[in-house]
């Protein structure tokens, strides 16, 4: 039966595209499909059943043509100058015309009459009639008819397009992505112009029924890839979905690891440019965080800017980058393990200084350490949980506690202050908060490590943490790719970026159906050419 | 039975996994002391046998229709001789791992970590190893790619610091062939052709994991004889720098050549990064040969790999301590002992023997096959 109903509900055409929502979970399992009863009066009853006790629901008598109907929606979700401006008028055109509404033929041709098409709906079945008044439909019931119709009445009122929050840039473009997944496609849609674009919709979340979409290029992207991420996201059972964080966790290939196993981003031009590179995104309504699967180590370590400025300058700030994620990962090991079990790797002359300063200071160096690391954690957690209201207060005692205070009182000597604060201004670099979090956390274990074994346990800790990286696949992509294993030709664009002319093919770890990705790319421009114009 | 079966590895990966196994700890230990400054020649020399010595194993695979060591092993003692070959091989693949951290906690305990009891830097050594062999050969093939430029960029910057900080006197290397020819093979035989190019008896466990089989000969000769110019790059760093005499009386004289290193009041003390080498290499080395040997008990209890992986992972550390009393009896054992008993035996004897047997087995089974034919 719930096969049935799928063929139906795929077969069914909104907004153009394939509108593949399965509102399966709110059909009653005791009782199955139930058809919409004929009776006006039956109707009335049932639905106000169903919606009792919701302010917000609003059930109206209406002639439909000579027919009597029932007029569905909640207040709260439809937007009430559409009803009055599309709905009301054609009803009252209906009534004076007096349509005969009494056959399925009828019914459509009414539809079609008063109503674009692309916005409207023909439904045969109880809970279709609950779901699409929870979505925000106007649902109109009429007497003698097995069939309803509903018209899509949404409210859009949503914030405006803003500039991207978490991950800002100098040059490029500077929106981002909102809460409406409508509006986020388009934003999407507007960059790639491009009828291979597909934008496939699902409904996920037993109790929330989120729309998730997920789009690729279907002539580029890997089949296998985006097979998986279409099964993935089908699969899941979770209840409540709310951000893509939940999505994320659901369709990540292992979730016991400190890293992220999908890229999740706020910018639109970051999404698109990945889906022209072969990858999948997937969109969630209710958030503006885009996922984009699937998703390799050295993701986290580029920015869309790379590919707007010059590439010398792309180039040495990317190795910047790299730079900066290991010494948010090992300054505060190293810190340890060179005052403590190595003072003899240090030049003279710098051992003293940080020795004599270390002098007054009653705590082992990693009792020091910890002291300031899990404060300046306090003080970041507190910095994004506050209310902003409040906001200069934690950045004063901040300054004092962790600059002044805390070394003029002799719990900690400047020297360490130095590495804590470098060390975390290093963890800002990383373009991907979740990436940087995960940093954050091997942090503290490799701290560990070196107090217990010296460098020793930090490379030992090390050479962990790479294994574990190279055991990782996400969608099937090694995680490590195209360093391990090696793959030549993506090196392009890993650690460096060549100029445009260079990078002439897609990635080939994401097995690009079309690999070439600029096929008329000019030639680099050459002396000779100069001198000729 | 095989729990990694399917695992395989591209050519790349067994390229750097043999060189970075080869050159792991060969660059950092001094070997070859009988032929003095001209242990450089020895190394050419040691070298090309190496190509040939991989070339060889790699036909032996071949000829036996790739299977790997213990499967020819099998194939070609029978069940009870087979087995007791396995366990052998076994053995000695844990044996030399176990030596293999041996040598490295002896340097830690030298270097950097003077105070830290033998055992906690074995077991903490071993850890990396048992956890990447539980992730798998491919994990281990992928790990290896990834530090190897770091491992090889390492070792070609301490000679160029050396360069730079005018530690390098290339009379050392002089005479050339003072002695004549004798001294540089006594050095090459046995000690440089068993260790590090001999070893390579272990890939024969994981040659027949490559995607391209056939053209593992090639690539296996061509990491051999990358190995081979970096470890003569290194012997001629570390004679060039510290003259024979003192080459010959330190234990790891990459690390003593490193110390010399002094660069603009900042560069100093760089032996941390010969430090590194060493602990990478053996990291990758000890993980091939415990992959190898749990391979072997695999093939003889039929038990998938990662079910011994904490037993005999806490095994190794345990003999590595247990094998000798001191540093001294420890580098005795391995450079008399062990080549002769172990090395020459197994590494060359044993491959012969199952070449003649193989031969001998494909033959009866051809004419009797071609006696039913006709």
């Amino acid at each position: 039966m719930k096969k049935v109903f799928r063929q139906i509900i795929s077969s069914m055409k909104v907004d153009g595209t394939n509108h593949k929502t399965t509102p399966e979970d709110l059909v009653d399992d005791q009782n199955g499909l139930i058809s919409i009863s004929p009776s006006i009066k039956k109707n009335e009853e049932e639905f106000n059943q169903t919606f009792e006790k919701n302010y917000d629901f609003y059930m109206e008598k209406v002639f439909v043509g000579k027919q009597e109907g029932l007029l569905l929606y909640l207040t709260s979700m439809v937007d009430l100058p559409t009803v009055a401006e599309t709905i009301r008028p054609a009803l009252a055109n209906a009534y004076r015309n007096q349509k005969q509404v009494t056959t399925v033929s009828q019914l459509e041709n009414f539809q079609k009459e008063f109503f674009s098409s692309n916005n409207c709906i023909v439904i045969e079945y109880n809970h279709e009639v609950s779901w699409y008044i929870l979505s925000g439909f106007t649902v109109i019931l009429i007497d003698g008819l097995s069939k309803a119709i509903a018209i899509s009445t949404i409210t859009t009122e949503s914030r405006a397009v803003e500039q991207s929050k978490t991950q800002t840039i100098v040059r490029g473009p500077q929106d981002s992505f909102t809460e409406v997944k409508a509006t986020n496609v388009s934003l999407i849609r507007r960059r790639i112009k491009n009828p291979h674009l597909k934008v496939e919709q699902f409904t996920v979340g037993k109790d929330t029924q989120t729309a998730v979409c997920i789009a690729y290029l279907d002539n580029v992207a890997s089949e296998e890839i985006v097979r998986q991420v279409r099964q993935r996201v089908k699969d899941i059972k979770g209840s409540a979905i709310f951000d893509s964080g939940n999505i994320e966790e659901f369709i990540a290939d292992r979730v016991i690891t400190p890293f992220p196993m999908l890229y999740h981003t706020d910018r639109p031009d970051t999404v698109s440019a990945n889906i022209v590179e072969g990858k999948v995104a997937v969109i969630v309504d209710g958030t503006p965080y885009v996922l984009l699967a699937p998703v390799v180590f050295t993701d986290f370590f580029q920015v869309s800017e790379d590919y707007y400025q010059g590439f010398m300058m792309a180039s040495m700030l990317r190795l910047l980058r790299y730079l900066a994620f290991l010494i948010a990962l090992l300054l505060p090991s190293f810190y340890i393990g060179l005052t403590t079990y190595h003072p003899q790797l240090i030049p003279t002359g710098l051992i003293i200084s940080i020795q004599a300063q270390r002098e007054g200071v009653p705590f082992p160096a990693v009792v020091e350490l910890l002291l300031m690391e899990v404060t300046f954690e306090i003080l970041r957690e507190a910095g994004v949980r506050m209310p902003r209201v409040v906001g200069q207060t934690v950045s004063i005692v901040g300054a004092l506690v962790i600059g002044q205070a805390a070394v003029e009182a002799g719990v900690v000597s400047h020297f360490l202050v130095i590495t804590v604060a470098l060390t975390a201004m290093a963890g800002f670099v990383a373009p991907v908060y979740s990436f940087a979090n995960s940093t954050r956390l091997l942090r503290f274990a490799l701290i560990f490590m070196t107090a217990a074994l010296g460098l020793f346990g930090t490379i030992i800790g090390f050479l962990m943490i790479i294994a574990h990286l190279a055991s990782l696949r996400s969608f099937g992509v090694p995680y490590l790719a195209p360093m391990g294993p090696f793959i030549l030709e993506d090196q392009k664009d890993v650690f460096v970026r060549l100029p445009i002319q260079l990078m002439k093919r897609r990635p080939n770890y994401l097995h690009p159906k079309a690999d070439v990705k600029e096929p008329n790319a000019n030639p680099l421009p050459s002396k000779q050419k100069e001198e000729s114009s | 039975m095989k729990a990694n079966g399917n695992e395989k590895i591209s050519l790349w990966q067994l390229f750097i996994l043999i060189t970075i196994f080869a050159i792991g700890t060969a660059v950092v230990v001094g070997t070859g002391e009988e032929a003095k400054q001209d242990v450089w020649i020895s190394e050419v020399i040691a070298a090309s046998v190496g190509v040939i010595i991989v070339w060889s194993y790699f036909q032996l695979i071949s000829f036996s229709d790739q299977k790997n060591l213990y499967e020819m092993l099998f194939f070609a003692f029978g069940k009870i001789l087979g087995t007791f070959m396995c366990i052998l091989y076994a053995l000695y693949f844990f044996y030399i791992a176990s030596r293999n951290i041996r040598d490295f906690g002896e340097l830690m305990n030298i270097t950097i970590l003077p105070f830290t009891p033998m055992e906690v830097i074995v077991i903490a050594m071993m850890l990396p190893v048992m956890y990447t062999v539980y992730l798998g050969l491919e994990v281990l093939a992928r790990v290896t790619e990834v530090i190897s430029p770091y491992i090889i960029g390492i070792l070609i910057v301490v000679g160029l610091l050396l360069f730079f900080s005018e530690g390098l006197q290339f009379t050392h290397l002089l005479p050339i062939l003072g002695e004549g020819f004798g001294p540089v093979f006594e050095a090459v035989f046995p000690t440089l052709l068993t260790f590090p190019y001999g070893e390579v008896i272990v890939f024969t466990v994981i040659m027949t994991a490559t995607t391209r089989f056939s053209h593992v000969g090639k690539v296996g000769g061509a990491a051999v004889a990358a190995s081979g110019l970096l470890i003569i790059y290194a012997n001629v760093i570390q004679v060039a720098a510290l003259g024979v005499d003192l080459k010959t009386r330190t234990l790891f004289p990459l690390m003593t050549a490193a110390r010399e290193i002094m660069l603009m009041e900042f560069i100093e003390r760089v032996d941390i990064l010969v430090v590194f080498i060493l602990m990478c290499g053996v990291f990758i080395k000890v993980s091939v040969f415990f992959y190898a040997g749990l391979k072997g008990l695999e093939y003889i209890f039929l038990i998938p790999i990662n079910k011994y992986i904490i037993p005999i992972g806490m095994l190794i550390p345990f003999f590595a301590v247990l094998n000798s009393v001191n540093i001294v009896e420890h580098f005795e054992e391995g450079l008399v002992i062990v080549p002769y008993l172990l090395h020459l035996p197994l590494q060359f004897g044993i491959p012969v023997l199952l070449f003649c047997i193989i031969w001998m087995k494909k033959r009866k089974n051809k004419s009797v096959s071609g006696g039913i034919a006709s």
